[in-house]
């Protein structure tokens, strides 16, 4: 992987780095590098095939971390591009020219994050939720539990509140016998 | 709904459909019994799995994991508990690892085994399902014996598995695969050199081999294509390096060929769970990790992929320094399959070849919207 990222530090600029595995590089570069990167990885180093695009938020440093997983078939090789960007103004670009199926990741990310893939005409289509009117739920301040209790009512005797003192409980009592 | 002047007519095909493979939809424009196009939706088995695992310790999202496919469980444990002894740095035994790699094979074999009543059921053959669930459910028995559950087994763990193999346990298990190998010249000639079957299914669907890199196709379905694919040896993980094993392929690129791949993938599982069997050294099981419920795994991101018997599952982690996932996000074959290749796949299709296509692609919506 030394070689691998020997090569790509020659020609783009490179913020974090990190061999995983021997198999397995993760990357961090700029966002307006990204693009450049992912065409010069799937065109010119043979990682054609596009695993996974996931989306991490990082809210106290009020930003999204954009994941790209790629493989490469030939020489056996895991590489992770990510990414930040702003998490208020949560504007990026598709990269559905360069794989195709980023179209329906793109989708995912769009309605659980609520990140603007410019350039994807189909990101506004419902992916798993329908006629959703809340803030995009996979957003750490997205608040399950006012939303259940609005939409669904309180079950006064499921109180749960302290998991770890329930199952000490259940332990306690398991191994006293 | 029709439109274009009484020509198109639109469809749903499912969420509730016996030849569509779980709770998901498929929204058709129909010119006569002749496809245009497909929309896929899916939503309806949406749970927010990703959204509870990172509410929770990391200990209490194996009953959830699990329950991402439900005939295929093992597979998610596996990358699951992988991941985290990845992140935190836990070895396992050896004695462990040969043991999931079983349950794995086992997980693969009872997925099969289902896998055939669900494409012959597709097509009205009524008595394969009856025999291949069947041969499934004494699968199913072995592994009641050893977690103590027939569906969600929860017996991977990081670090290791629960417990050892009950006594005898080996003996069983080669009772049932020798009983499932001995019926599979039935299943040939009840299923696939069915002359129903073959007419049906020959040049069915045929995938172009470039879409295969394009749009990351995987698992059997690639393979059907001649594309040698398997996670399970471009990337070894348990003990797949220390087995022998083939890499199934078909040339033909169609609905044949992916149940040609499948059905030549039983053997190869048997012959893996003979050589696991043979090979199995004594010793522990669990190395165990900390006080599970205050485990912190340290801060870092990590992406551990499997050979499904669908094709590539992946996990991607991450990990910020506390007791509870930051970011947990799983990587199904089923997404690519259903909506890009299917989308390509469908024009031109009869509507009574669009549930076989289904069942060869072998889609598992929990997967997709998790």
């Amino acid at each position: 992987m030394k070689e691998l990222l020997d090569r790509i530090k020659k020609s783009f600029k490179i913020v974090n780095e990190e061999i995983k595995r021997e198999n397995f590089l993760i990357i961090e570069v700029e966002q307006g590098d990204l693009k450049q990167i992912l065409v010069h990885l799937k065109y010119n180093e043979n990682f054609k095939h596009l695993a996974l695009l996931s989306c991490v938020d990082w809210i106290e440093d009020k930003k999204f971390q954009l994941t790209y997983i790629l493989w490469n078939y030939k020489t056996k090789e895991n590489l992770i591009v990510k990414t930040y960007i702003n998490r208020e103004k949560s504007d990026h670009f598709t990269v559905m020219d360069i794989f195709p199926q980023a179209e329906i990741y793109e989708r995912e990310v769009r309605e659980m994050y609520g990140v603007n893939f410019e350039g994807n005409s189909t990101q506004h289509l419902d992916f798993a939720l329908e006629d959703w009117d809340d803030i995009p739920p996979m957003r750490r301040d997205f608040d399950t539990l006012k939303y259940s209790l609005e939409n669904y009512g309180e079950r006064e005797e499921y109180d749960r509140t302290n998991i770890r003192d329930i199952i000490s409980e259940f332990t306690d009592e398991w191994r006293k016998k | 709904m029709i439109d274009k002047k009484d020509k198109e007519v639109k469809l749903f095909i499912g969420p509730q459909h016996p030849g569509v493979t779980g709770n998901m939809s498929f929204e058709v424009t129909l010119e006569g019994d002749t496809f245009k196009d497909v929309k896929t939706h899916v939503g309806y088995l949406h749970r927010a799995f990703e959204k509870l695992m990172e509410r929770r310790l990391y200990i209490q999202n194996f009953p959830i994991v699990c329950r991402i496919c439900v005939p295929e469980p093992d597979t998610n444990e596996n990358l699951y508990a992988r991941a985290l002894e990845e992140l935190y740095g836990l070895e396992v035994p050896e004695r462990a690892k040969w043991i999931r790699t079983l349950v794995l094979e086992l997980d693969r074999l009872k997925m099969l085994m289902m896998w055939i009543g669900g494409i012959a059921g597709t097509m009205g053959l009524g008595t394969a399902p009856q025999w291949s669930v069947f041969d499934r459910d004494t699968v199913l028995d072995l592994f009641e014996e050893l977690t103590g559950a027939r569906i969600y087994h929860i017996y991977v763990m990081p670090g290791g598995v629960r417990r050892d193999l009950p006594e005898g346990f080996e003996e069983r298990v080669l009772k049932v695969i020798d009983n499932i190998e001995k019926k599979l010249p039935d299943y040939d000639d009840l299923v696939f050199e069915n002359a129903v079957f073959k007419k049906r299914t020959v040049g069915l669907s045929k995938i172009k081999p470039e879409w295969v890199e394009e749009i990351g196709v995987s698992g059997p379905v690639a393979r059907a294509c001649g594309f040698t694919y398997d996670i399970r040896r471009d990337q070894p993980y348990e003990m797949y390096d220390k087995l022998e094993f083939d890499i199934i392929t078909e040339t033909g690129c169609d609905v044949y060929s992916m149940a040609k791949v499948r059905r030549r993938e039983i053997e190869n599982s048997i012959k893996i769970i003979r050589q696991i069997i043979d090979k199995m050294p004594k010793g522990e099981v669990w190395n165990r990790p900390p006080n599970v419920l205050y485990w912190k795994i340290p801060e870092g991101e990590t992406y551990v992929k499997a050979e499904a018997t669908r094709g590539e599952m992946g996990y991607y982690v991450v990990s910020d320094g506390s007791d509870k996932p930051r970011r947990i996000h799983v990587r199904g074959a089923s997404t690519p399959h259903a909506y890009t290749l299917l989308e390509r796949l469908v024009p031109g299709m009869n509507i009574s070849d669009f549930s076989v296509t289904i069942v060869g692609l072998q889609t598992c919506p929990p997967e997709i919207e998790r």
